[in-house]
């Protein structure tokens, strides 16, 4: 069985995840501070990628690529047609979908708090008072 | 024959060289050239060679001596060891298809290797607070001369009884093995204890550990090779801290939480109190073995031969018992808390905390996805990404393919176990989901509000699903229903309550703690009688420790849930901005709703 696979934070999620702390106005994105990153070849599934186009964050993107230390490989801003452009969306499954950090943090861009990363779980539990 | 004479006499030569003071008389002391650590032979084998014919006082090796030395409990034991053993070929412990020969001399006296001491700095569990010298030899010894008279002729003030595996007096109250507790309403006598323990009495109430006098008392004599199963005193029995006394003789103790095992040497004249975790997490035992191999100083094993051990085993027997409450047929008083700081730090003890001590079983038990929730997900569109509130061990997260599951969980332990099976997993507080607004094209959230202490926060746990989830996104939500008997059907986890026996504690007593909160226990697999309880988790009994006496208790948790009453979770759902139920049903004793984000 596939199950038995271990998945570390993909960028997909760090897409979704943003800062809490009490306070904080724009916690979104969070810094990656990673110590340890992993690449896995994932399926490439375009119809999924495409979908995924108008749910994620391009600009946050492009940004945890860089704090990855992998600069240039997407575009500032999504392509005309993007969903359909096949390239543009293996770029974009590789960024979303193969690069896993283990251990490392995400920081707050607003607050400097740091959540740790270990064990390739972002741990986002806030403080009582921070809350 | 002659080549094994010249080795022989070759090893020897060598612990001559090595300092060791061997002796051409026959001796109780013996060193066996080629049967050490360093060798690769272990004190085990050794130990299950001598063990079949004599009797051994202690042996001694190191991993960096190729020999051992071995004190016998005779000079006749030791002639026929050196006799029978000579040239002995033993398979080596870790090298496949080596062999070491023995060859074994007398000592003009034991040696112990480089000043071998038993290693001091193992790690006790939290709150075990062990006592070297306690008493005194005097002290010891009387009393074990008042003990061993009570045991030939049992006062009348006492219970004596003979288990498999140890044989005990109870003073104060009998203890009932079965149940694990004490009849309160049958004190053994008015003068509790015989008189003379009193002094060490007054000796234990002197230390700060005991803050009240114990009631009752059990003296276990145990033989060599005798034992207790692994167990926890029972909580609901017993006071906060449970004291035992050692005399006689030295014995190893074991000591288990989750995968963590302390093993520690427990010394005659010694106190050890069991307090917090150790009192109520870490369960103790004493393997039945006649003698204990243990770790030394400097990579040192050291065997440790048992005599009669006798311990006394002071309790607090608990006020409140259960049939107290069956005669008074009365729920107990419940106080919920009643602003933030309560309901955290109730939830962190009674919700957080416990599902990461039991999480291991948890995911064991709990793997059967719900077939409504299944259904829920499948009618989902292909490539929605969903998000889990409070995922547990993942049983939703990969039932789906056509979906994009996110898992999120207060428990660490439990998001591991998620990590493990290809799973998007955070840790995070329901109450708190670290995630963009509208970000997800849906959530469900399963046996989750139920841990919520108040109303507010079951409130604020639904417009956090609302606030992740898209506009015109669906929500589902399962809670715990009061309602186990609805249409006149049996839920599930009552039908289940003759298979699942481990599961079902016999009292139902509230538990005080200390925030001043106090809450009835619930009788597992029962209609609820209240909506605010503690539900106890026993962890499964461990299969490996065979039953030898009625006393295997592995240790209990409580997890806080409030019941939801027939329509209560649509009411709260109502108090939610942007938010249509669009289904609500009841569903095998839980209370579930889909609700859709308002566009």
């Amino acid at each position: 069985m596939l199950l038995s696979r271990i998945l570390n934070m993909r960028l997909i999620t760090h897409n979704m995840l943003t800062s809490h702390v009490k306070g904080v106005t724009n916690g979104y994105p969070l810094i990656i501070e990673a110590t340890e990153v992993e690449e896995k070849e994932v399926d490439f599934n375009p119809e999924f990628i495409s979908r995924m186009m108008s749910r994620i964050e391009w600009p946050a993107l492009v940004k945890a690529m860089e704090w990855i230390g992998k600069k240039d490989c997407l575009p500032e801003e999504p392509i005309e047609n993007c969903e359909k452009d096949n390239d543009f969306l293996q770029k974009a499954h590789h960024a979303l979908m193969e690069i896993e950090v283990i251990t490392g943090s995400l920081k707050c861009p607003e607050s400097g708090r740091k959540f740790p990363i270990s064990n390739g779980i972002p741990n986002m539990l806030l403080n009582e008072d921070e809350v | 024959m002659e080549k094994m004479f010249k080795k022989n006499q070759k090893a020897k030569k060598k612990l001559c060289n090595n300092g060791l003071p061997i002796s051409e008389v026959p001796s109780k002391f013996v060193v066996i050239a080629n049967g050490g650590l360093g060798n690769g032979i272990s004190v085990h084998q050794l130990t299950a060679i001598f063990e079949k014919h004599w009797v051994v006082e202690r042996t001694n090796t190191s991993i960096h001596c190729s020999y051992a030395c071995v004190a016998f409990d005779s000079v006749e034991s030791a002639v026929s060891a050196v006799t029978n053993l000579q040239g002995t070929v033993i398979k080596k412990r870790c090298e496949q298809n080596k062999t070491a020969v023995l060859y074994l001399f007398y000592l003009g006296k034991m040696v112990d290797l480089n000043k071998t001491e038993i290693s001091t700095n193992t790690t006790l569990p939290p709150g075990l607070i062990l006592c070297e010298e306690f008493l005194s030899q005097e002290e010891e010894s009387l009393l074990l001369t008042n003990i061993d008279s009570d045991f030939t002729s049992p006062p009348p003030t006492s219970i004596f009884e003979k288990l498999k595996h140890r044989t005990v007096l109870h003073y104060g109250y009998r203890f009932r093995y079965g149940s694990n507790d004490v009849d309160k309403n049958e004190p053994l006598s008015d003068h509790g204890f015989p008189n003379y323990i009193d002094g060490l009495l007054t000796k234990l109430l002197g230390l700060p550990h005991l803050k009240n006098k114990p009631d009752q008392l059990t003296i276990n004599k145990y033989a060599p090779g005798d034992g207790i199963a692994s167990h926890v005193d029972n909580p609901e029995a017993f006071g906060e801290v449970i004291t035992t006394i050692s005399l006689g003789s030295t014995v190893v103790m074991e000591m288990k939480f989750g995968d963590k095992v302390t093993d520690f040497v427990v010394n005659p004249r010694s106190a050890i109190f069991f307090t917090g975790d150790a009192r109520y997490k870490w369960t103790h035992c004493i393997k039945q073995k006649k003698t204990d191999i243990i770790a030394g100083t400097n990579d040192c094993r050291v065997t440790l031969q048992r005599g009669t051990r006798v311990s006394l085993t002071f309790r607090n027997t608990l006020a409140v018992q259960n049939h107290e409450i069956k005669l008074t047929n009365q729920l107990p008083d419940v106080k919920l808390p009643d602003n933030t700081t309560e309901a955290d730090s109730m939830e962190k003890q009674y919700v957080h905390s416990v599902y990461n001590d039991i999480a291991e079983h948890f995911s064991q038990t709990r793997d059967k996805p719900w077939p409504r929730v299944v259904e829920f997900l499948s009618n989902l569109d292909k490539h929605s990404t969903v998000l889990d509130v409070g995922c547990g061990s993942g049983r939703y997260l990969k039932v789906c393919k056509n979906i994009t599951m996110f898992g999120c969980d207060y428990s660490k332990s439990l998001t591991n176990i998620c990590h493990t099976k290809n799973s998007h997993v955070f840790i995070c507080d329901g109450l708190n989901i670290p995630t963009r607004t509208s970000c997800f094209d849906a959530c469900i959230c399963i046996a989750v509000l139920h841990h919520l202490s108040t109303e507010q926060r079951r409130i604020s746990a639904l417009q956090e699903l609302l606030r992740v989830t898209m506009p015109g996104g669906k929500i589902l939500v399962y809670v715990w229903a009061e309602e186990q008997n609805f249409r006149n059907k049996r839920s599930n986890y009552l039908k289940n309550a003759d298979t699942q026996n481990h599961e079902i504690v016999e009292s139902s007593v509230k538990k005080d703690h200390s925030s001043g909160l106090s809450l009835p226990i619930h009788k597992n697999r029962t209609n609820f009688k209240q909506q605010d309880m503690l539900v106890p988790w026993k962890l499964k009994k461990q299969t490996t420790e065979k039953p030898n006496d009625n006393f295997s208790n592995p240790p209990t948790f409580y997890r806080y849930y409030h019941v939801f009453k027939q329509l209560e979770l649509e009411r709260l759902c109502f108090q939610c901005p942007h938010c249509r139920i669009v289904e609500s049903y009841h569903d095998n004793g839980n209370w579930a709703v889909i609700l859709q984000k308002d566009s």
